[in-house]
């Protein structure tokens, strides 16, 4: 739509009573979809999502869709998992994490296809397929963004794709090498994936540390870390960790300092968690500069678009590999999943969510329940 | 142990850093020829003088572990041989950093070696080599730029100008200042390499989220002492690199001119 | 009058707004900018087109900055108003004017021995309304105050509490250490300012019950306070900063003639005489207000304060008295009694000088 009609859309809007408001935009919104599925002849698909309505209040909600246009597939979720870190901020309006709502969240998710477009090649109906999907029962998506599943990898495997790849792509920044000492911070599921990917690196020792022991029995499954080290019971337990290699899940300023001070001399940090908001009062020297670290950035965004080098592969090369992986079972991600929840319960799921987890770790909607 | 008598040493180096502990403050190098039992000159390597650290300007002979004495090639004199080792401690710097060919290669005021570190990057093939100044007296190097830091807003205008479409960036502060620190991780882009080279006195307040998380980009914790390299497991490599830079006569110049 | 020249420390939206109102205000240039945050102070110096300060310190070396505009955290009050002072500048400080009566004090003794001014930003005084509201009570419209009653309900999320809507994130709001408490000094200290200001009169005695029920934070989230009123009438005040979807905000001041009501649709008043024209028995809306910058008002007023050297409008007197009628609500709690509200102190240099020895 173009800018001039966006606005004077909106101030038309502005002038309609503001409890007429979302009649109206229903209204809007489904019959623009009908005359973009009359123009461009894609039929109109029903289906339900997740929608965030406010801070703290998810509810499954129907909504319409056009079919797949030339390049896409329709994807029927089968499995879609929950980033807790990620979707908490924006459910409960952190830093840097502040939208609009309502929101639709996810972008983890394993599925069907079931319709296609005509130039699309590679995927089949019938196929199953993974990829940056929203928590919805039906998506489009562009064919060439997909994974396709390997036999052998359950949905509920697949549906760890996209986390899947962003802690592979902190991981192979931290470079771990045979016989070094790793930390993990944090023990959420990027943490508790970092600690199963780190172990693929036959690391001397693997030691987890986290604000408290919630979610102990899950790290230290099969896979996972040797020590599991709570910050509740001994705030000064990071200084005798002394790792190679720490790597950062927690994702706030606070953390970055523990996993700095994780660190021995010489050591390496990977920042792979999302500490939206600002690192106060870093005592740069005592910290960091005596002692030699190396901090490194680890974003998902920060891989590069095409053409892989060392220590930075593409999207499309980390995302097989973890498929790979899953397939070959050299990492096992199924028993991660704490709570597989029915799409009608996301009200629920996130309520717990907002208030810290619990000690949930993985949570996934099933669709085809 | 080889028994040192010193011949040249560089008080000048250790004197000037007033952030280290007091005991260490007078720690120096020197060039000191090697004594037999009967105090006669011997070579060790082949060479008759050795580079090594001493713990006070005036020290006068002394005993060393041999692994602690680097042999000087017997084409290069004292003063030469002195200045190899600033030098290979900026070439390690770069070295870590990974500055490439035509990439953006950013240093600021704060050392003495500040200057010699631009050269190196220069001579490492660094292009535009940008050094970050409040003064505006300091000459910019032959062949780099010097960018006054005077109005914050303006230099990080400009330098962002400057590093636009730069396929890379890799850069080392040496001042320690939070707004300088401040200004380099700000205007860093994807991937960008960064050293905290200068020893920081106080504490910083940094956006790791949006200046290094989601730039990728890699931090070097680690402040720069020219002589720190006789010290590292690296030395060799660095130390002969240099020997052999030192041996060219515009080098040496360029090089004491740069230190003194 | 020649413009003040201000140094804005802090860059957050507070300070933006008061920033950009105190340039506004046509009596004030902006003489420079700090923050923690470089990256924001220097995009706020650059809209404002004036000079970046990397330091506090510097901002306060600089002989063209004569006054400092905090809105900083509220712990960091009194150390950066002690630093101006003594630096000579004048200070205009975001409210509370800090989080303990001792740290006021401690101002306000160093801002006199320094011979600057100093004022708190409780400039919602300077709103239409609440200027018609004390216009309404001075000319008799509810006779003897009997009672007043605020009511401050709202939601705040939980971002608010790790600072998600500044430009600069910070938990500050939730440490009591930082914070000096919850909704009550956080917001609601202005309601009690401006109903000080339109009714003449303070809280003398006070009682609070308070609880942090549903926020990540230490500080209260609701609190109840009773008070009584230098007159002898009763105050009371509901407060809470987690009421979903319903906010409500009114307060009520009635007496022996009549009522005013101030809210978000404006002033009604109802009165037993025939006052500002209208016919008494009778309650009338007063809707319509003109739009006036209450920031800009605030400087202005300060800035005449400083040039000819008279006692700013809002000065360390009206931040003290609110500040102690909120400590002693917090206390009585702690203390589970009644407590009295401290005085102004007599002479803050005398009583420091005192407690030291």
């Amino acid at each position: 739509m173009p800018d001039w009609l966006i606005k004077i859309l909106l101030t038309v809007y502005t002038k309609i009573p503001p409890a007429l408001r979302p009649t109206l935009k229903e209204l809007f919104v489904k019959s623009t979809l009908r005359v973009e599925s009359l123009a461009k002849r894609r039929q109109i698909i029903q289906g339900k999502r997740v929608e965030f309505l406010d801070f703290e209040i998810a509810h499954l909600l129907p909504y319409e869709l056009l079919g797949p246009g030339p390049d896409e597939v329709l994807v029927e979720a089968e499995c879609s998992l929950i980033s807790p870190g990620t979707e908490r901020a924006v459910l409960c309006g952190l830093p840097g994490a502040r939208r609009g709502f309502p929101y639709i969240p996810g972008y983890s998710t394993a599925g069907k296809v079931i319709k296609k477009g005509k130039n699309v090649k590679g995927i089949e109906i019938g196929d199953r397929v993974a990829g940056r999907i929203k928590h919805a029962s039906h998506e489009t998506a562009l064919a060439s963004t997909l994974f396709k599943v390997p036999p052998g990898v359950s949905a509920e495997e697949a549906s760890f794709i996209e986390l899947g790849i962003i802690v592979l792509q902190g991981i192979r920044k931290a470079a771990i090498k045979p016989g070094e000492r790793v930390a993990v911070v944090g023990q959420g599921l990027i943490g508790q994936l970092a600690n199963r990917l780190a172990r693929l690196l036959t690391p001397a020792s693997l030691v987890a540390v986290a604000p408290s022991r919630n979610r102990e029995r899950l790290a230290v499954l099969s896979g996972g870390v040797d020590q599991y080290l709570s910050l509740k019971e001994n705030q000064d337990c990071v200084h005798a960790v002394k790792a190679d290699v720490v790597i950062e899940a927690v994702g706030t300023p606070q953390a970055n300092v523990t996993a700095m001070q994780c660190a021995r001399e010489g050591g390496r940090v990977v920042l792979l968690g999302s500490s939206r908001g600002l690192t106060r009062d870093w005592d740069v020297w005592n910290v960091a500069q005596e002692r030699n670290l190396t901090i490194i950035g680890a974003h998902i965004s920060d891989m590069p678009e095409r053409d892989a080098s060392p220590q930075r592969w593409t999207y499309a090369q980390e995302g097989k590999l973890f498929l790979e992986l899953v397939e070959t079972k050299r990492l096992n991600v199924a028993d991660l999943i704490t709570w597989r929840a029915k799409p009608e319960e996301c009200n629920a799921v996130y309520e717990v969510l907002a208030e810290g987890g619990r000690d949930h770790v993985g949570i996934t909607f099933n669709w085809g329940a | 142990m080889l028994k040192l008598i010193v011949e040249h040493t560089y008080p000048s180096f250790a004197t000037r850093d007033s952030s280290k502990p007091i005991e260490k403050r007078d720690r120096t190098c020197a060039v000191a020829r090697v004594l037999d039992r009967n105090d006669t000159s011997v070579k060790s390597n082949g060479m008759p003088y050795v580079l090594t650290m001493v713990d006070s300007p005036d020290a006068s002979t002394l005993w060393v572990a041999e692994a602690s004495c680097f042999p000087v090639p017997s084409s290069l004199g004292a003063e030469e041989a002195l200045l190899a080792v600033p030098l290979a401690s900026a070439l390690y710097l770069w070295d870590r950093l990974g500055l490439e060919l035509g990439e953006v290669a950013v240093y600021t005021e704060g050392s003495d070696f500040a200057g010699l570190i631009g050269q190196v990057a220069i001579w490492r093939g660094g292009l535009p080599v940008i050094r970050l100044d409040h003064s505006s007296v300091e000459p910019a190097l032959d062949q780099g730029e010097c960018l006054s830091i005077a109005d914050q807003e303006e230099a990080l205008r400009r330098l962002q100008l400057r590093i636009k479409d730069k396929p890379g960036v890799a850069a080392v502060d040496l001042s320690g200042r939070p707004e300088i620190i401040d200004l380099i991780l700000e205007v860093i882009p994807r991937w960008g390499r960064v050293m905290l080279a200068g020893r920081s006195q106080q504490r910083v307040t940094v956006d790791f989220y949006t200046n290094v998380h989601r730039k990728g980009a890699v931090l070097l914790c680690e402040a720069f002492d020219p002589l720190s390299i006789l010290e590292k497991r690296e030395r060799a490599s660095y130390l002969s690199m240099a020997f052999r830079l030192v041996e060219k006569k515009d080098i040496v110049e360029t090089c004491s001119r740069l230190v003194k | 009058m020649e413009p003040l020249r201000i140094g804005i420390v802090g860059a957050g939206a507070i300070a933006q707004r008061n920033a950009k109102e105190a340039a506004a205000s046509g009596t004030a240039k902006i003489a420079g900018v700090f923050d923690l945050n470089h990256k924001v102070a220097r995009d706020m110096a650059r809209a404002l087109s004036a000079p970046f300060f990397p330091s506090y310190e510097s901002l306060l070396a600089s002989p063209e900055v004569e006054a400092v505009l905090l809105s900083v955290p509220h712990y960091l009050h009194k150390s950066m108003t002690i630093e101006a002072a003594s630096h000579g500048k004048h200070v205009l400080v975001e409210k509370p004017m800090a989080n303990t009566l001792d740290e006021a004090r401690e101002m306000i003794a160093c801002c006199e021995k320094n011979g600057v001014q100093l004022t708190v930003n409780y400039s919602f005084r300077y709103l239409p309304k609440i200027q018609k509201a004390r216009q309404l009570i001075q000319d008799g419209a509810v006779g003897d105050i009997t009672g007043i009653q605020i009511i401050a309900h709202q939601f705040k999320d939980r971002g608010y509490w790790s600072g998600a809507r500044s430009n600069s994130p910070d938990d500050w709001r939730a440490s009591k250490e930082k914070c000096g408490g919850g909704f009550l000094i956080m917001n609601v200290c202005h309601v009690i300012d401006y109903v000080y200001f339109i009714t003449g009169l303070k809280g003398t005695r006070v009682y609070s019950e308070y609880a942090t029920l549903g926020s990540p934070a230490e500080v209260e989230d609701i609190i109840s306070v009773s008070a009584r009123l230098s007159n002898g009438g009763i105050a009371s005040i509901s407060a809470s900063s987690i009421m979903r979807g319903t906010d409500q905000a009114e307060e009520r001041i009635w007496g022996t003639k009549g009522t005013i009501i101030l809210n978000g649709e404006g002033l009604s008043c109802y009165s037993t005489r025939p006052i500002d024209g209208k016919r008494p028995g009778k309650v009338f809306h007063y809707t319509k207000f003109p739009n006036v910058s209450w920031t800009a008002e605030w400087v202005k007023k300060f800035v005449a304060s400083v040039r000819q050297g008279t006692r700013p409008d809002i000065s360390s007197l009206e931040g003290w008295d609110n500040l102690a009628f909120i400590s002693a609500a917090y206390q009585s709690m702690e203390k589970g009694m009644p407590l009295e509200v401290a005085p102004f102190p007599a002479s803050p240099l005398l009583k420091n000088e005192t407690m030291v020895k």
